[in-house]
Formats: C-alpha cells, structure tokens, sequence
C-alpha cells in the first residue's frame, strides 16, 4: 500500500485533463514496452551472451572469454549464468575476494540472501580483500543478513528544511469567491513564504511465517511532523499504520503474485489540534509479469473524519467515505533506470454534494541510479524526476461560495529528487518541484514552489 | 556371386552405415556436457566403457558415471548455459538430457547415487524444469539453483539442531522453485529453506531456514581443497579480476519502507500539504474579505 495520507487535493478544469493524465500513463505504457520489448539491441546482447558461450565451451579456461561472458549475461540479467562461469573460476584458484564479493551479488539480486550472505563472508575472509571491496561488502551484508530473519524491520527517516514560497496555499491573485461574489483577501491571509523543520518516518516490518509459500504478515508505519517559522497554525504533526498478512497465490500462471488484505488508519493534527482521523482497509497485489515489469493493483476504503467545524461549509472536504483504486507499475527498464507509475481513482461521499467528488491521479517517477562521483561511498546516488497530475471533480457547487459554479480542480506537480548516500546508513536527501492548481473557482488557483533538504538515514 | 563376395558387399556396407552414424554419435557426445573444471580424483564412465580420467575440457557423454574421490571435485557446463558442481566423494549419471538450441526447450535428469551436487540453472530449468534423483525422493527444480547432499554425513547433521536425524536426502533452495518428493509425501522448498528426507517412505519433514554454518560446510565440499587448481595451468590473480570490473557493482537495498522511493516521499509531503491546504483555504474566507481591487473582473 503506497501512502497516501490526507488527499485534499483540489483540482478541476476538467475533462481535458483527465484525457491527458490518461494520454499520460499510456505514453509511460508505451515508454515501458519500448524498453521491454525485445529489441534489436537485446537480441544482440543474447546473441553475444551465446557465441562467448560457445567460446567457453571451447577452452573453459581461458579467463579473459569467461569474464567476458560474465559481464554480458550480468548485463543480460541473467545472473545464474554468471554465478556458473564465477564458480569455476573459485575451482581454478578459491581465495578471491573480488570474486567471490561478484557472486554474492549476483546471488543477492536473484534474492538468494542466504549464499550472498555466505560468499560476502567468504570475501571479508580472503587476504586479498581491498578496502573498496571491503566498504561494499559492509554495507551489503547487514542487507543480506536481514533478509534471512524471520522478523525484519527496516526503516527510513529524514529530518530538515522545506522552504515554500506560498506555504499558506493562499490563491494566486488574491482574490476569493464568496457567495458568488469575487472579493479580495485582507493582507494578512494573502500569499506568503514561509520555511519549516520537518522530520519523516517510514518504518516496514514483516514477519515471515516461514511456510513455503513465503507468506508475511506486514506492518507499515509513516509519521510526518512539521514545525513552521511563521505559520505556526499550519504544522503538522501526521501518522498513518496499516497491517495485514502478504499471501502468496501460488498459482503456476502468476508465479510470484501475492496479495495483501489490510487495515489502515491514520490521524494529522494541525496547529496541534487534531483535523483529520480515518480509518479503513483495503486489498492490494503485486503480480510480477515477466522479469521486468510488477503490476500493482489495490482498492481501499476509508472513513475520514474531519474536524472542521467551524468552516464546514467553506471547506473543499468533508467527513464521509472514500473509495480508491488504481494499479501501479515498477520496471527496472535497465540496470540503472527504474520507472515507477500509478493510476488511481477515487470516490469521495460526504453528506454534501458539493464536498463529494471524483478524483483522477496519474503520477511517475524515474530513477537514475549512479556510481557516487567520489570514490568510497558503498551506495549508489539517484536523481529522480517526477510528475503528478491529479483531477478532482466535485459532484455540485458549493452554495456558500458560489451556488452557480461547481468547483474542478487541475493540479499539476514536477520536481526533481536527488538522493546522495554518504556511508551505508546515512546520507543527504533534496528535492525541488513546482505545484500548480488550476480551478474553476479563483479560491483555489494557486502556485507553488517549494524545496526541502536534509540528512536521511536507512535501516 | 559366392558367399565371399556378398560377404564383402555386406562388410563394405555396414561400413558404410557405421561411418554415416559415427558423426551423429560424435555430435550426440558433443552436445553433451564438457567438463570446466576439475580436481582430481574425478573420473568419468561411459556406458559400457572403461573409467577415464576427467579433464578440463573433455566431453561427458549420454549417461557417463562422473565420480570423485575424497580430494576431486568438478563442475560440468551444459549447452543450455546450465552449470553443474560436484563435490568431493561423489556419484552421479547425467540420465537424459535432450536440448533444442533453437526453442531453447528439452530435458535433463539426473540421478545422484552419493556425494553433493549444485545446480545453477539455464535455459531448460526455466522452461520445462529439471529432474535431481536420489535414493530416497526426486527433486524438482523450476528456474533456479539449488544444492543436493546424500546422504547427510553425522558431522553435518551434528551442525545444526533443524538436522538433528536427518540422514538421508537434505535439498537447499537457492533461487526458484523445488519440488521435493518420495513415495508418500511432497513439500515444497522456497529459496533460503531447507528439507530432508531420509526414506522413500518415510514422510519429508518440514523445511527449515538454512542456517549459515550448514551452508558454509556443504560450500567447502563444492570447490577446490588447499593446493588444487581445478585443472587451471594459469591462476587468476587479484589485479587481472580487478582490471575485468569484477566486484565492483554497488547493490541497491532489498526493501524500500515507505517514503524510501520517490513517488512515497512525495506523497508523504503531498499528504500533509494537503491538510493544510483544506484548512487553509477555508480559514482564509473567514479571516476577512475587502471588495475586489479595480480591474479584478
């Protein structure tokens, strides 16, 4: 289940946009099968893997041929052929660190922790080990290690510093609609900057059941809080929990496929006052459909209660039930670029009509992963790109603010991420994106743009 | 014509029969598996053949008996880029094994009488699985790697309590899906679980999670000993492996928890932004409104 915490996210402007969200993921599903077809290139890159083959076969000890070989089926993803050619190489001569540090990677990517933790440590063990190799292994093992656990918790967390340059998500022009009649803020409630201290945790637990049919219970926890310079009404202070049991189909057709019934819920407190609880479950799948693609599909229900009281009627969102579905797709298109989308849609009923809506969202990510561009850091950096258009439909206009318009929504984000590991567990997080609403109602035309920086750390 | 001469005619053409037939033997052999590596002692003998002294690079035939010795170990390669390691003291036959380069489609059998065996998979795992036959039970195996001991020596089930009399048949999933089974039970064994049969009707207890120090000691039997080369006339050293980029790769972590991957870190933010947003938005009205500056409209 991806987080997705409170979605007030007020859109419009119609059904434009809802095509090219669409027109959106369908590009990202063509840019998908552009990569994952097999194309000449990778006809040519079996081709290749296959003729050093047969070389091999020819004179099984020639080392330049093998590790030759080695590098086009890595290159391949056909990591068992690699492991074959390493072996022999540890017959001809067994105390290789470099060696063995290759093997228990390649054993590691096939998710076979239990011989990557053991060639790892073979590697520690040889006396030819070099501190690069050395740095690697550390910062892999403890990875290994884990996954062998039947109880495995890992975690990522950031603190830091956002600035945002409308934190008051104050309307562009100044100007609101009320009870029909365009009027403008008093300056106080106008667009302002503002910077705050944020800190985030997202922690993951599964307990494997340890049956053969690798079924897990799991736990998800995210806590966000934040402390504004000026604002002070606006920090948040956020958590959401979710659990339930990954089972796996063990179906021949999907091998791999699990599905994951769970409870969610969830409160955010603003100003220090609590704003918004919910509760709810869901169901969702991860269906792997050949060795580059993961299809993610989910529905969820949640009653969400605000306490809003005292601007109800004023509020783009209310208490009431929210129906969401959408699938995700994961491709790791090359062995640096990842591709991450998703589609949804939600239902909101809330006891008006003019805060029941329609919601579209379309977003994607791509991930740059790359060799750090100093020496000895044991992770690797990524730059990811990212987009996220959403659509929000409301089924009336709000008679309060104008009983003749009914209020639709366009947002679209764009930014940038840039995750810089410094050592195995610590490192320096940025990132930078531009937010725009478009609305049929001027309350809620608005830009945005905001930056955040800070230390992370993974365990 | 007399008897001699139809005798001759007979000769000359079974002569000929033979020779026509002797290519497609010789590329039946050669289709085979070839042996990569080796520490001696290992032999290998062909069906109704003498024993002969395995070498790096040679054949091994349709249902050839590979053994080692207390010292020999080899690794055999397949067509199908499928890889095969022997351990010291070990038995086995390659009873079938038929591959189609072209559909990358066949099959592969093997029985394995003692000793330890690692196979790491190719093209014909992952298509049509591959058969490992003990004394005991038969073991399937799907696209994948998986290891094999009989039987399991005392020492070894000494090592870990899960082994505790456990003297038969013990499987190791590495990647993929194994199918264990003898005349009474089946079990499936996931990769980093383990399972041990000790009859062919004795039912197969539960797998376990393999515990390093099993793993460590079944490792040591698949490869070279202290001094031996397998069959290398040139050993690798440290700066030709650095100089081939090997050990080099920086591995991603196993597990992303929420927030760890770009669209669930944006969405944590958004989620927040969010509620301020509603609320903002909504104070903003209550918080004093002035008639529109000139040109608004």
């Amino acid at each position: 289940m991806a987080y997705d915490g409170c979605p007030q996210r007020c859109w419009g402007q119609g059904r434009g946009m809802r095509s090219a969200i669409i027109a959106i993921l369908s590009a990202l599903g063509c840019f998908y099968l552009l990569f994952s077809m097999p194309s000449a290139q990778a006809q040519t890159i079996v081709s290749e893997q296959d003729r050093l083959f047969q070389q091999m076969l020819r004179n099984p000890k020639n080392l330049d041929i093998t590790f030759s070989y080695v590098k086009v089926a890595t290159d391949n993803g056909d990591y068992e052929a690699a492991i074959g050619a390493l072996e022999r190489v540890l017959f001809y001569q067994p105390n290789l660190a470099r060696v063995k540090y290759e093997l228990g990677s390649l054993y590691f990517r096939l998710g076979s922790y239990e011989m990557a933790r053991r060639y790892f440590r073979e590697a520690l063990a040889c006396p030819d080990i070099d501190a690069t190799t050395k740095a690697l292994i550390e910062a892999s093992l403890p990875d290994a290690d884990k996954q062998t656990q039947q109880s495995r918790l890992s975690g990522f967390a950031q603190t830091g510093l956002r600035y945002q340059t409308n934190a008051s998500y104050a309307p562009t022009g100044g100007i609101v609609r009320l009870g029909g009649q365009d009027l403008a803020l008093l300056p106080s409630a106008t667009r302002g900057s503002d910077t705050n201290w944020f800190a985030l945790a997202g922690i993951s637990h599964d307990y494997d059941l340890d049956n053969q049919r690798g079924d897990t219970l799991e736990t998800r926890f995210v806590g966000y809080t934040t402390e504004q310079a000026r604002f002070s009404d606006l920090n948040v202070d956020q958590f959401d929990l979710s659990f339930g049991p990954r089972l796996a189909l063990g179906t021949d057709l999907l091998p791999g496929a699990t599905i994951k019934p769970y409870v969610v819920g969830g409160n955010t407190w603003l100003g220090g006052a609590s704003y918004l609880g919910s509760a709810g479950a869901g169901i969702s799948a991860s269906i792997p459909v050949g060795a580059r693609l993961t299809l993610g599909p989910e529905f969820e229900w949640r009653h969400v209660d605000f306490n809003n009281e005292d601007v109800v009627p004023l509020s783009s969102f209310n208490s009431g039930d929210w129906f969401t579905t959408g699938i995700a797709l994961s491709s790791p298109l090359t062995q640096q670029l990842r591709l991450d989308t998703k589609g949804s849609y939600r239902r909101g009923d809330s006891q008006f009509n003019f805060q029941s809506f329609n919601q579209w969202v379309g977003e994607a990510a791509l991930s740059y992963s790359f060799t750090p561009p100093f020496g000895g850091a044991p992770r690797n950096w990524n730059l990811s790109p990212f987009v996220r258009l959403i659509e929000t439909d409301f089924d009336a206009p709000n008679p309060a603010i104008d009983p003749a318009t009914t209020q639709r929504d366009t947002e679209w984000i764009a930014g940038v991420m840039l995750e810089a590991p410094l050592t195995k567990t610590f490192g320096v997080s940025t990132v930078v994106q531009y937010d725009r609403t478009n609305s049929t109602l001027p309350n809620f035309r608005q830009n945005n743009f905001s930056a955040m920086v800070g230390p992370t750390a993974h365990f | 014509m007399d008897l001699r001469a139809h005798l001759t005619i007979l000769t000359r053409l079974l002569t000929i029969l033979l020779s026509a037939f002797a290519p497609m033997t010789r590329a039946l052999a050669e289709n085979f598996g070839k042996v990569g590596a080796v520490n001696q002692d290992a032999t290998g003998t062909p069906p109704e053949g003498s024993a002969h002294t395995l070498v790096v690079g040679a054949g091994v035939v349709y249902k050839e008996n590979i053994q080692t010795s207390a010292q020999g170990s080899t690794q055999i390669l397949f067509p199908d880029q499928s890889t095969l390691n022997i351990g010291r003291n070990s038995s086995l036959v390659i009873d079938e094994y038929v591959y189609d380069p072209k559909t990358n489609h066949g099959s592969m059998l093997i029985s394995l009488a003692k000793g330890t065996t690692r196979f790491v998979g190719g093209l014909i795992s992952h298509n049509d699985g591959v058969v490992v036959n003990t004394p005991v039970a038969a073991l399937g195996i799907r696209g994948g790697v998986a290891t094999v001991v009989y039987p399991v020596s005392p020492k070894l089930a000494a090592s870990d309590p899960n082994l505790a009399g456990c003297s038969g048949q013990m499987v190791i999933g590495h990647v993929g899906t194994l199918t264990l089974k003898n005349a009474v039970s089946q079990v499936t064994v996931r990769p980093g679980f383990a399972a041990c049969v000790n009859g062919t009707n004795i039912p197969i207890v539960a797998p376990f999670r393999i515990s390093d120090l099993v793993l460590a000691n079944v490792v040591s039997t698949l490869r070279s000993a202290p001094g031996q080369n397998g069959g290398a006339s040139t050993l690798p050293a440290a700066p030709f492996i650095a100089s081939n980029q090997i050990g080099t790769v920086i591995l991603n972590r196993p597990v992303h928890p929420p927030g760890a991957d770009p669209l669930g870190y944006t969405s944590i933010f958004g989620g927040g932004s969010d509620v301020v947003r509603n609320k903002s938005q909504a104070t903003q009205l209550k918080s004093g409104v002035a008639p529109p500056p000139y040109g608004a409209h």
